[in-house]
């Protein structure tokens, strides 16, 4: 990673003035910025884990088999903010943090490093990170949205609070947020989770198992097709089936097997309302 | 010189579980109560202070029926004069002390204050309509046990003392009582009061007959709660998350932050020092008596302070749960450990111990407030877990270890107290901070060093 050295603004004054005028209190400083991009060789690298504290992900995958528009790299930028009680301070704080990229055989960490003297008071925020399509990723942070798009390989996705868009991932899909909607269109198998949020999705190839749970939210799924299905579907809400061979309106438990059976699609809520749709209307 | 005017004392000399007169009044049939009779004269026109006689009283003394006065028992005590005055500062009643009976005062309700011949407060109490209420007196005019015996002429096994009833006087159509029977205030509710206010805030006022400053204070501590609640849950968890979103200005995450912290402290203030007036309240309802001459004090406080943050959202409460043991070495002048506590974080496991000293001039102390200013150093120590651990463990290299951090934060503060109880306080201590290294607050915050910090303290404080 390479930084681009530091530059600061200063205080918010409107901000100032209010803190200064509560009755509680303040806290008197500048504010930092530092600006880096970073580029590391994933040449002998299949699988890459991206786990960074609280900032949002935006991942674009590139034709690996366009060697001369996609390199075999991480590419990336990004800032460091910081907060301290001087402006050479601030600048100096937001330049101390680092990410860190580490590689083990074929598989390949990115990472933030902060020293203790600088923890708490910087904050990350990512810019956009390219790498090739074909290689699996597992990304992780704390409270940040994450966008994953054009990967062929598999994804996994866990964070604390944030939305997760995610086009691709024809490997395979794992999703869980705390809190915050799914928004997917993949032609891989899927197993979404999320605590508090609805959950959009739809099978973009061929069938495939899918598993949808929300805390509390509704999930709308439009399947690929309901041939060889094995449908599984609670919740207290409303249950809507418009496939070509089912259709239904319920509410509680709903649970249909088509053909063989063999693609496995579950869906739980415990009182969001619940949709299935089919790509083929019939 | 109304109030004095309506006032009569009676000197009543309640022998022990007697119903014979002891010192009878000369002039006053047994079974007239002689307050009520010498009210009557005076309520017809006297106009001068009138002092307290010593007569006898008999179990239908006790009975003296609805007379829209109240009673108030002093003693039995050393011997000495103790003078009443009222709200107005009138002198209303001279008692005199002894230490072999009770002295009763027949006086209109209101607040009155009990003063030594010299003037000093001796206590305070408060005459409500056909009550009985007992005065209580400092150890120093009290009289032990076996001196009230010698003074009493008792040779033989001590009777059981006479108490004082608290409680609305007997009806004069009520067959008289065998026996005058006086005893204190209802001593389980000293203690039930405040815990009834401990799970039901107003609860122990309304134990103590005062629905309406209960439900005032049900309502004010609901009220601070539920605002608190609400104004957390106008957080936006997701703020940040989401790529060049602003989130919530600067100025409503400023003002709902400040909110926050002033709403949780006036809640916890209102809370605790509601709890602590129905104790004062269940006991008596004299204004408390500041322990000037304290050795001890132990004093828990929460400090809050908007402070900004880095990224979004842009300002963050950092509050800070501290305890402090603070002894008085001259009159006026305390010094001690302060600012005792530890702040986790599950990121990095990170550890925060924090102590430091704090001296403090009190330069005002009159009635129930105390005025102070002081200042003091917070140090903290910091240790938490390696920022990244290696992918592979390198032999040839050491692995990371647990980083540590130390901090020091001197600061100056105005300390602002108001006791509810002789030994308890709450108060309120605005400060200034400079923290020379980065301050740690819990869930991992910091505030960067030479980040000058206004902060605003709710204490709670313990003498002994």
């Amino acid at each position: 990673m390479r930084g681009l050295g530091g530059s600061y603004r200063a205080r918010d004054a409107a901000g100032l003035a209010l803190c200064s005028l509560s009755l509680l209190g303040c806290v008197l400083g500048f504010r930092g910025e530092a600006a880096f991009f970073g580029e590391h060789d994933l040449s002998q690298t299949e699988e890459l884990r991206i786990s960074l504290p609280d900032t949002p992900l935006s991942i674009v995958a590139c034709a690996a088999d366009d060697a001369q528009n996609c390199p075999p790299a991480l590419l990336y930028d990004g800032r460091w903010l910081s907060v301290a009680g001087s402006r050479a301070d601030a600048r100096a704080d937001a330049a101390t943090p680092t990410l860190r990229f580490e590689r083990d055989d074929g598989f390949a960490t990115l990472a933030a490093e902060v020293p203790l003297a600088v923890d708490g008071a910087v904050d990350l925020v990512m810019g956009q990170l390219q790498l090739p399509d074909d290689r699996h990723i597992d990304a992780r942070t704390g409270v940040g949205d994450v966008s994953v798009r054009g990967t062929e390989a598999s994804v996994v996705v866990d964070i604390d609070v944030g939305d997760v868009e995610i086009r691709g991932a024809d490997g395979g899909l794992a999703v869980r947020t705390g809190q915050g909607t799914i928004d997917v269109v993949t032609p891989g198998h899927a197993e979404l989770r999320t605590g508090a949020g609805s959950v959009q999705v739809e099978q973009s190839g061929d069938p495939r198992d899918l598993t949808v749970q929300t805390g509390q939210g509704s999930i709308t799924v439009t399947v690929a097709s309901d041939a060889d299905i094995d449908l599984s579907v609670r919740t207290r809400g409303r249950i809507v089936v418009r496939t070509p061979s089912i259709t239904t309106v319920t509410s509680g438990r709903f649970e249909r097997r088509n053909g063989n059976g063999s693609i496995s699609v579950v869906l739980d809520s415990p009182a969001g309302d619940i949709e299935v749709r089919s790509v083929d209307p019939g | 010189m109304l109030r004095a005017a309506w006032a009569l004392a009676g000197v009543l000399g309640l022998a022990p579980g007697s119903s014979e007169p002891s010192d009878g009044p000369p002039d006053g049939p047994p079974d007239a109560p002689l307050g009520l009779s010498e009210r009557a004269s005076a309520g017809e026109g006297l106009r001068e202070p009138v002092s307290t006689r010593e007569a006898g009283v008999t179990s239908a003394d006790a009975a003296p029926g609805t007379t829209g006065l109240g009673r108030l028992v002093v003693g039995p005590g050393r011997p000495g004069v103790l003078h009443l005055v009222d709200a107005g500062g009138h002198h209303v009643a001279t008692v005199s002390l002894r230490p072999e009976g009770r002295t009763v005062v027949e006086i209109p309700p209101g607040r009155y204050t009990v003063r030594d011949a010299e003037g000093a407060t001796v206590a305070s109490v408060e005459a409500e309509t056909d009550q009985v209420h007992a005065v209580e007196l400092p150890e120093a005019w009290q009289v032990e046990p076996a001196e009230r015996s010698r003074a009493s002429g008792s040779d033989g096994p001590s009777a059981p003392s006479p108490a004082v009833v608290t409680g609305p006087l007997a009806s004069p159509d009520a067959p008289p009582p065998s026996e005058v029977e006086l005893v204190p205030r209802r001593r389980w509710a000293r203690w039930a009061a405040p815990l009834l206010s401990a799970v039901v805030p107003g609860g122990g006022q309304a134990l103590n007959g005062q629905p309406g400053r209960g439900l005032a204070i049900f309502t004010g501590t609901v009220g601070l709660v539920l605002g608190t609640v609400a104004v957390w849950g106008a957080r936006d968890p997701a703020a940040g998350a989401t790529p060049d979103d602003p989130g919530p200005s600067n100025a409503r995450e400023i003002v709902r932050l400040g909110a926050l912290g002033g709403l949780g402290a006036a809640a916890g203030l209102l809370y605790v020092g509601q709890i602590l007036d129905a104790h004062a309240q269940a006991v008596d309802r004299r204004p408390p008596t500041p322990r000037r001459r304290h050795v001890i004090a132990l004093e828990v406080a929460r400090f809050s302070t908007v402070g900004f943050a880095p990224g979004q959202p842009a300002y963050d409460l950092y509050s800070d749960w501290s305890l402090a043991i603070m002894g008085q070495l001259v009159p006026r002048v305390t010094l001690g450990i302060s600012d005792l506590g530890i702040k986790l974080a599950r990121h990095r496991r990170m550890v925060t111990v924090q102590a430091g000293a704090r001296a403090a001039y009190r330069f005002f102390d009159r009635g129930r407030v105390w005025l102070a200013a002081g200042g003091g150093v917070l140090l903290q120590g910091t240790r938490a877990n390696a920022a990244a651990t290696p992918l592979v463990d390198d032999p040839d290299e050491p692995p990371p270890s647990a980083e540590r951090a130390l901090s020091m934060v001197p600061y100056a503060h105005f300390d602002a107290r108001l006791f509810l109880l002789d030994r308890w306080s709450l108060g309120l201590v605005p400060r200034v901070s400079l923290p020379l290294w980065a301050r740690r607050y819990r869930g991992g915050r910091s505030l960067p060093r030479y980040g000058t910090t206004f902060e605003l303290g709710a204490t709670l404080g313990v003498y002994f």
